[in-house]
């Protein structure tokens, strides 16, 4: 939007009501939240656009030429024209105008070219130091030069340090008066021509006209109207598209193995939420990469909804979700985009993971390190840097790799206001987690990365973008006589699961290696295979014929296997006459079952008193033995019981015992404090445990207003016991609490004391 | 995406599908840098390991190459993380040079200064070094070569050496071809070996090791001190040398427990090398005793410790190692490479076998059963025995009857473990049996009668597992082995793989009793031979030439 054809407006409302409705829109969609809750009028669109909170939101999203502009505007003395701005900000015109129009269009600025104004916030937001000049005084100087020069080349060094900010510096007693007579000090012939003023007793600074002087007329040094350079090493594309897809299935393979993992192991939920340290590098060793990777991969996997936290029985494990098995019946491609466009729009930090959590509440929080998986690791600023940093990637030269660096501080001049060295690092995880995913290859963006650019890309568009690089799977395999079986691709599903549960993976990659043991082929008869199965199966999904010792490999086990059986059984009976445990088989007793192991020998599941008793229903007459086959005698004998121990005055020899002076106090404190104890309980004689809730509460309120409460308290041994504290704090499931019985603070778990009551 | 032979796992390991037109080629270009692990009948596994690399950036392939050729080849994209890890391993080789100084000596010089002060830093590492002489070079003690070497490479910041080696006495030696030519394989292993200045040379048994090492000898025409594993073996190599080539009997020492002659060339054994005496190694002057052009090491897989201590003293002189199976069960392959040297030259045994060098062989697998009454006593036996009951089974004995008598006629070895057995067996087949008790002079005569075919069934303990030479002999019976050795396995495999006049398949059987500890002992001793592609035919012992 052009200023000139508009009449000098006084403030921003006024301005705004000359806005035609395009530029409002413009205005609306670029800071929306001036639109929530809808504005009554201009003056109240104005009055919002100008508060610190809104304009801080438009200057973050500013890049570093924006927020050097609003710099330059606030530092330069009103009117400032648009030629003065260019001046100021050492650029040509035609290069400052555009930006300034933007400026405007974002209400930040407004005026006229003549008469550029900023919004009052703005200033504010930038603080007293704009561009780093100090502040305006009302003195009058003459020839500034020749005053500079009068007060020495010492000063004029001192002028020289202050010159491009911080404007300030640090003097013992600024505040002394001094003329230039009295002036001995470098400083103190500045401060005698008004060259520095005091700011306060330790501090000089330097007025904003001499700074201006001193900077030649510019308020900046060396802006940069475009981006910084995005420069790097020279690649192919080809090879960046190759070895990122080669990264992608690493990543989709790493997941899957991963979920595998804990689908078998699951790892508990800690307390605070994450997966354990000692957890996290096991798994790391099963997945054979390293710990952040791990780390990340999980996340990942986390964003995607194909692990989660779950609760079994008591305990909550991290288990893979049923989305990993609808996961799984993706193709490669597919799987890939999933995880990706989770990543994408992901909030959390990954990179955080390991270090010390310093937003935590406590100092021992704060030293605890953040697992992987851990809560509250949602990050505003990451998503938004995230977009950035692949940005940058994709806007480098074709067939460049920016260096870590250069994409740091591409960003960086985008968003120069946001995160500072949390910002570069965020971008730095960024390019990390990119080149993991297989976004980037050697540093640069791949092709199948690009979608992510230009829109919020469905999972279909990313898996078509990367489908040519990614291998069709196979479900032919090539059996060789060293035991190996190699599947030369990624292996239909199917395929896959069989071979598993009879050979081991020894190598991952593109291919599998799988080898077969004697225990992995036992593996899948235990899994209830046959040995004509494996045959058949390695048969038909062989590409070549089955090697020999591959088949008396899986024939020796099979010959072995199940050759020992073995089962539970409650009650065995054994007759040396065959024909009676028959007779037994074919008569069916009621609500007992048999089974023949031998002639001689049937079992039952039932236990042995009721078989007895129905054995001896049916007329026969068992006798019952001992495990190790002696006869049991039942003999009803009418029972007996252990003689008590009586005591004896040897149990009272010791009561001429002294008790120290000590003792005797603790005891003596003990009875006065169930005295008080007793006085204090509640009236009605057994109070009934209250909810959680309600306990809580009247904790909290005793905490606060320091009063004694009775609580009925129930030990880890299980013994209840009743006291009488006065609460100090209730946080963290704990319950901090002055005990006067024994004169210090305790803690009590919350969920042990069963009923609070205060007492008056 | 190509549609090549080779799939690049993301552990490092090379998938190569030997069946696709391109493997040959494909085969031709990793072999540089990558370690042949594994080579069945249709997938060879090579693995990418620091070692390969840094062998392959000595012999100046550098990190754009390996990557261009994985690419070049690769079925499937190769992981991002594998090409920067190639890049990165590559990338610190040759940071530190040992140099030769003109004032100083030797010196350990760097490119790449922050290197230098992290290996300072390493208490490992310090001893071994003298005064810094300025920011980026240190003295080294000329002792510590070697051992800094070896040191260095464990810190993952291998040396480059380029110190160069002393010539030797000069001597001449000559190849005498009359009648005979290196064979092509030969010829390169000793080239590669030469222009590497120092290294290992793999070849199968029976491939011609000896001659590598006499063509070695020639090229360096110096002063040669030849270490080997036995007597036996040491005579043997004299008289192919003297067969070979222009040197005399005059010239040719040998130094054993019964003779201990030092000449321009000198053949010693592992075990007079390693004899002590009050904790002092007696024959350690053997090594300064002229000044050596080349030192050979026979069967460098057996190198025993003491002798890779004295090698670190000796990285001045040009070193040849030779072997059949660079498999150590001790796992110091390590040493190998820093002390010896990288692996110069190595070839498949199947590869050596289609050039037709080799014989073919057949390997069978017998399987006996244990009688119900051995089986009850093999139960109850205490682990430590169990294996000597299950591999002395007298059902082998049986069987190694069955077995020479359907191969009557034909040179005939019968290897085992245990003398009692061995003993019951040459009583069985009225043959002759060498054992560690029998004179050198006995088991000289042996062999000979053997190789002329006066008699043609032997039967041989451990003794004979290494470098004994019968160029006849066509089948073996192994009928026990040291436990789970897959390098012995190999080893008598060797015995039988010297082509044979007639062009006959060797046969190789392992007699294996069914369900014992002495079959998961052979499914391990095979495994270096299956890898190399020879499969075993597994037979019931029931079904054997039915």
């Amino acid at each position: 939007m052009s200023t000139s054809d508009r009449n000098r407006p006084r403030t921003l409302a006024e301005a705004l009501r000359t806005w035609d409705d395009a530029a409002l829109g413009r205005l609306l969609q670029q800071r929306p939240d001036l639109a929530m809750p809808i504005p009554a009028d201009t003056s109240q669109l104005a009055a919002r656009a100008t508060t610190n909170a809104s304009a801080a939101r438009a200057i973050n999203r500013l890049d570093e030429f924006g927020v050097d502009l609003l710099e330059a505007l606030s530092a330069l003395p009103e009117p400032v024209s648009l030629a003065d701005l260019a001046a100021g900000a050492d650029q040509p015109v035609d290069v400052v105008q555009p930006r300034v129009a933007e400026l405007i269009d974002l209400a930040l600025v407004w005026g006229t070219e003549d008469d550029l104004r900023l919004i009052r916030a703005v200033h504010e937001l930038l603080g007293p130091t704009p561009a780093g000049l100090g502040p305006i005084t009302t003195r009058h100087f003459g020839d500034l030069d020749q005053l500079i020069e009068d007060a020495g080349p010492e000063a004029r060094e001192v002028l020289d340090k202050l010159t491009w900010g911080p404007p300030t510096g640090s003097v013992e007693k600024a505040e002394r008066p001094v003329t230039i007579a009295s002036a001995r000090t470098p400083v103190e012939r500045l401060l005698a021509r008004g060259l520095v003023v005091p700011r306060d007793p330790n501090t000089v600074v330097l007025p904003r006209q001499i700074g201006l002087h001193l900077r030649g007329g510019r308020v900046l040094a060396a802006t940069r109207p475009t981006p910084p350079p995005l420069d790097g090493k020279k690649v192919t594309a080809s090879i960046v598209d190759h070895a990122a897809a080669g990264a992608a299935l690493d990543l989709v393979r790493q997941v899957d193995r991963a979920l595998e993992q804990l689908g078998i192991e699951p790892p508990p939920v800690l307390r605070t939420g994450g997966i354990g340290v000692r957890e996290l590098r096991n798994l790391a060793g099963k997945i054979g990469a390293d710990e952040p990777t791990t780390a990340a991969v999980l996340e990942i996997a986390y964003a995607a909804g194909l692990v989660a936290a779950v609760e079994v029985g008591t305990n909550e494990m991290w288990l893979p979700t049923s989305a990993y098995d609808d996961w799984l019946d993706l193709d490669l491609a597919h799987r890939w985009a999933q995880l990706v466009t989770a990543w994408f729009g992901g909030m959390r930090a990954i990179g955080l993971i390991g270090r010390r959590d310093s937003s935590g509440a406590t100092a021992a929080a704060r030293e605890r390190l953040i697992n992987a998986l851990a809560p509250d690791l949602e990050r505003l600023l990451a998503p938004e840097v995230r977009l950035l940093t692949l940005r940058a990637l994709g806007e480098a030269p074709a067939g460049v790799a920016p260096a870590a660096q250069a994409v740091v501080t591409w960003v960086a001049w985008h968003r120069p206001r946001r995160g500072g060295q949390f910002r570069d690092e965020l971008v730095e995880w960024a390019s990390t987690e990119a080149a993991l995913l297989g976004l980037t290859g050697l540093g640069a963006m791949a092709r199948h990365a690009r979608p992510l650019l230009t829109q919020e890309p469905t999972v279909d568009e990313l898996a078509e973008a990367i489908s040519p690089l990614v291998p069709e799977p196979v479900s032919e395999i090539l059996l060789q006589a060293d035991l190996t079986a190699v599947a030369p691709g990624p292996l239909v599903r199917a395929v896959q699961d069989e071979l598993s549960a009879m050979a081991d993976v020894e190598s991952h990659g593109g291919a599998a290696v799988y080898r077969f043991s004697e225990s992995s082929v036992r593996r899948a008869f235990d899994l209830g295979r046959t040995a004509d199965q494996l045959h058949q199966w390695l048969a038909a999904h062989s590409r070549t014929p089955v090697p020999q010792p591959l088949t008396y490999l899986v024939d020796d086990v099979a010959r072995r296997h199940g050759v020992l059986r073995l089962g539970t059984a409650s009650t065995y009976l054994r007759c040396d006459d065959e024909s009676v445990l028959t007779h037994l088989l074919s008569s069916s007793l009621p609500g007992v079952q048999f089974r023949r192991l031998a002639p001689t020998v049937v079992v039952s599941p039932s236990p042995p008193d009721i078989v007895l008793n129905r054995l001896r229903e049916a007329g026969l007459a068992p006798l019952a033995e001992t495990f190790d086959g002696v006869v049991h005698v039942s003999t009803a004998a009418a029972r007996r019981g252990e003689p008590p121990r009586r005591r004896t005055s040897r149990d009272f020899a010791d009561s001429t015992i002294e008790l120290t002076t000590d003792q005797v106090k603790a005891v003596i404190e003990k009875v006065r404090a169930g005295d008080r104890l007793a006085a204090d309980r509640p009236s009605d004689e057994t109070p009934e445990p209250a909810a959680p809730a309600e306990t809580i509460a009247v904790l909290t309120d005793a905490a606060e207003s320091h009063t004694r409460t009775w609580i009925s308290y129930v030990d880890h041994n299980g013994t209840a016991s009743e006291r009488v504290v006065e609460p100090t704090r209730v946080a963290d499931g704990w319950l901090t609490a002055y005990d006067p019985t024994t004169n210090q603070p305790s803690t009590y778990a919350l969920h042990r004391i069963s009923t609070a009551r205060p007492v008056d | 995406m190509t549609d090549g032979p080779l799939i690049v796992q993301s552990d490092k390991t090379l998938l190569l599908e030997t069946a696709h037109p391109d493997s040959g080629a494909c085969r031709k270009a990793i072999a540089p840098f990558a370690e042949l692990e594994r080579a069945p009948e249709h997938v060879h596994t090579y693995r990418l390991t620091p070692l390969g690399l840094w062998n392959a950036r000595a012999a100046g392939h550098d990190a754009e190459q390996v990557i261009d050729v994985l690419l070049r080849y690769s079925r499937y994209p190769v992981p991002h993380s594998l090409l920067v890890d190639i890049a990165e391993t590559l990338d610190r080789y040759g940071r530190l040079r040992l140099e030769k100084h003109p004032q100083h000596g030797l010196v350990l010089v760097t490119t790449d200064r922050p290197v230098l002060e992290e290996v300072l830093r390493s208490a490992k590492v310090k001893p071994m070094l003298g005064a810094r002489i300025d920011d980026d070079t240190v003295l080294v003690h000329p002792s510590e070569r070697g051992h800094l070497k070896q040191t260095l490479l464990k810190l993952g910041w291998p040396a480059e050496d380029l110190a160069g080696y002393v010539d030797g006495e000069a001597h001449q030696i000559d190849l005498l071809k009359d009648g005979w030519e290196l064979r092509p394989y030969q010829e390169q292993a000793a080239d590669s070996f030469w222009h590497g200045g120092s290294g290992v040379v793999v070849l199968p048994c029976g491939a011609g090791k000896t001659i590598v090492g006499a063509a070695a000898m020639a090229q360096a025409s110096a002063t040669t001190l030849i270490l080997v594993t036995n007597t036996v073996s040491a005579r043997q190599w004299k008289d192919e040398l003297l067969k070979r080539t222009s040197l005399t009997e005059e010239e040719i020492g040998e130094y054993s427990g019964s003779r201990k002659e030092i000449r321009p060339v000198t053949i010693a054994t592992y075990q007079v090398m390693t004899t002590r005496r009050k904790g002092v190694y007696t024959h350690l002057e053997l090594f300064d005793a002229r000044d050596w052009g080349l030192i050979v090491y026979d069967e460098v897989h057996l190198l025993p410790a003491p002798i890779f201590r004295m090698t670190a003293d000796l990285q001045t002189r040009r070193r040849l190692g030779l072997t059949a199976t660079l498999v150590r069960e001790d796992g110091r392959e390590g040493d190998v490479f820093s002390l010896i040297g990288p692996k110069r030259y190595d070839a498949p045994w199947k590869d050596i076998e289609s050039q037709g060098w080799i014989a073919p062989a057949d390997c069978v697998e017998i399987r006996v059963d244990l009688e119900q009454s051995e089986r009850f006593v093999y139960a109850t036996a205490e682990p430590e025995d169990r294996y000597r009951l299950a591999a002395s089974t007298p059902a082998k004995s049986r069987l190694v009857r069955r077995i020479a008598d359907h191969h009557a006629g034909e040179p005939l070895l019968v290897i085992g473990q245990y003398i009692d057995q061995l003993d019951e067996l040459g009583e069985r087949l009225e043959c002759p049996v060498i054992k560690g008790e029998t004179s050198i002079r006995e088991r000289q005569r042996l062999f000979d009668a053997f190789r002329t075919g006066e008699i043609n069934r032997l039967v041989v303990s451990k003794v004979a597992n290494f470098s004994i030479d019968l160029p006849e002999a066509s089948v073996a019976i192994q009928v026990s082995g040291t436990f789970g050795s897959r390098q012995e396995e190999a080893q008598r495999l060797g015995r039988v793989l010297r082509p044979k006049a007639d062009g006959r398949t060797a046969r190789f059987y392992s007699i294996v009793a069914r369900d014992t500890v002495d079959a998961e002992f052979a499914a391990h001793r095979q495994r270096f031979l299956a890898e190399q592609g020879y499969a075993y035919t597994i037979v019931d012992a029931e079904n054997l030439f039915a």
